[in-house]
């Protein structure tokens, strides 16, 4: 007969026990399923030890991440966003996101990732609009830092010596302000800053 | 030095899967830490050299072995992945014929992970620089 043994020390001592393990995706929620766990009595340890819980796992993770990349779609959706316009910027055949969104094809792991990146940078969809240039992509990419900053920078500051200068992008210009700040005594130069204003008009 | 032959083990995670058993926490941690969430996964990446900059920790004998006139050494080694270190552990049970993996998780070598933040801030190029 073919006992099952543990795979550590070879005892057939084992307990199969069910255990609740979470799985997250990214933008696409959480379940929660029911595992094997294999316990030997003897050593103490733990585990999958014949192979039983993969399927599930497989299984559950593919649900989430088809649910993750409906979410993001959607997102786009709401946003305005079209899905032909996105799928030229990118280009990727037409029609591609709408098969995912509503399960007629399942998006590859690689497409998965590059709905997860346009979600958290739309600014990327703009970079593969100037054709991946790499001076365009980093203006677009700085801009979209700076509107961030933005709303972060005090510039109600006091004794510097002010210099500046501006960039001009095809969407933007950027303003920068140089300035040496003084001590309290308002004689030595403490240091230097260098900030950075935007305006998309 | 280590006791068994890391190549060997990386040949069974690619062509004796069935034989290489994930224990304890190995396969909770490659998931949160690593973003490998099945054995399939943690396996390939192994025998796919994901491991990298490998580096030798120590051999100790597996702790909880119930025959203790039959020692079973453990092997520890430190890696990298991209911005992450991380640790291994894994033994071989001759009388089940089997590997173990028995720990994987990020390391908590303090000194490598600020190492390894300094490095990618681009510190340490300047620092060796400043140095030469």
């Amino acid at each position: 007969m073919n006992k099952q043994r543990c795979p550590a020390c070879g005892s057939i001592d084992i307990i199969d026990e069910k255990k609740s393990i979470l799985i997250k995706e990214p933008f696409g929620g959480q379940d929660n399923i029911e595992i094997h766990e294999n316990i030997c009595s003897t050593c103490g340890s733990r585990g999958d030890f014949f192979n039983q819980n993969e399927p599930l796992i497989d299984e559950t993770i593919k649900k989430l991440k088809q649910k993750s990349v409906e979410n993001i779609l959607n997102g786009f959706l709401d946003n305005k966003m079209s899905m032909s316009s996105i799928e030229r910027a990118l280009e990727i055949p037409q029609r591609t996101l709408t098969k995912w969104k509503n399960r007629i094809n399942i998006p590859s792991s690689a497409g998965t990732a590059l709905m997860r990146f346009i979600k958290l940078f739309p600014w990327l969809l703009e970079v593969a609009e100037n054709k991946y240039d790499y001076n365009e992509a980093q203006k677009i990419h700085i801009n979209a830092a700076i509107q961030k900053l933005l709303p972060e920078i005090d510039f109600c500051k006091e004794n510097f010596i002010e210099a500046g200068g501006i960039v001009a992008t095809s969407r933007s210009a950027l303003f920068y302000r140089y300035y040496e700040k003084k001590n309290i005594n308002n004689q030595e130069k403490v240091f230097k800053e260098v900030r950075l204003v935007t305006s998309t008009e | 030095m280590s006791y068994y032959r890391y190549a060997d083990f990386k040949k069974a995670c690619k062509n004796d899967r069935d034989n290489v058993i994930p224990i304890n926490n190995v396969l909770e941690n490659a998931r949160n830490d690593f973003n490998l969430n099945t054995k399939s996964q943690l396996l390939d990446f192994i025998q796919n050299d994901g491991l990298e900059n490998l580096t030798f920790v120590n051999t100790k004998d597996w702790e909880n072995n119930p025959n203790k006139n039959k020692p079973i050494k453990v092997d520890a080694y430190e890696f990298t992945s991209m911005y992450k270190l991380g640790y291994i552990a894994f033994m071989h049970n001759d009388e089940t014929n089997k590997w173990l993996i028995k720990s994987f998780h990020l390391s908590g070598n303090r000194n490598m992970t600020i190492y390894l933040a300094m490095e990618k801030a681009g510190l340490i190029n300047k620092l060796e620089e400043k140095h030469e």
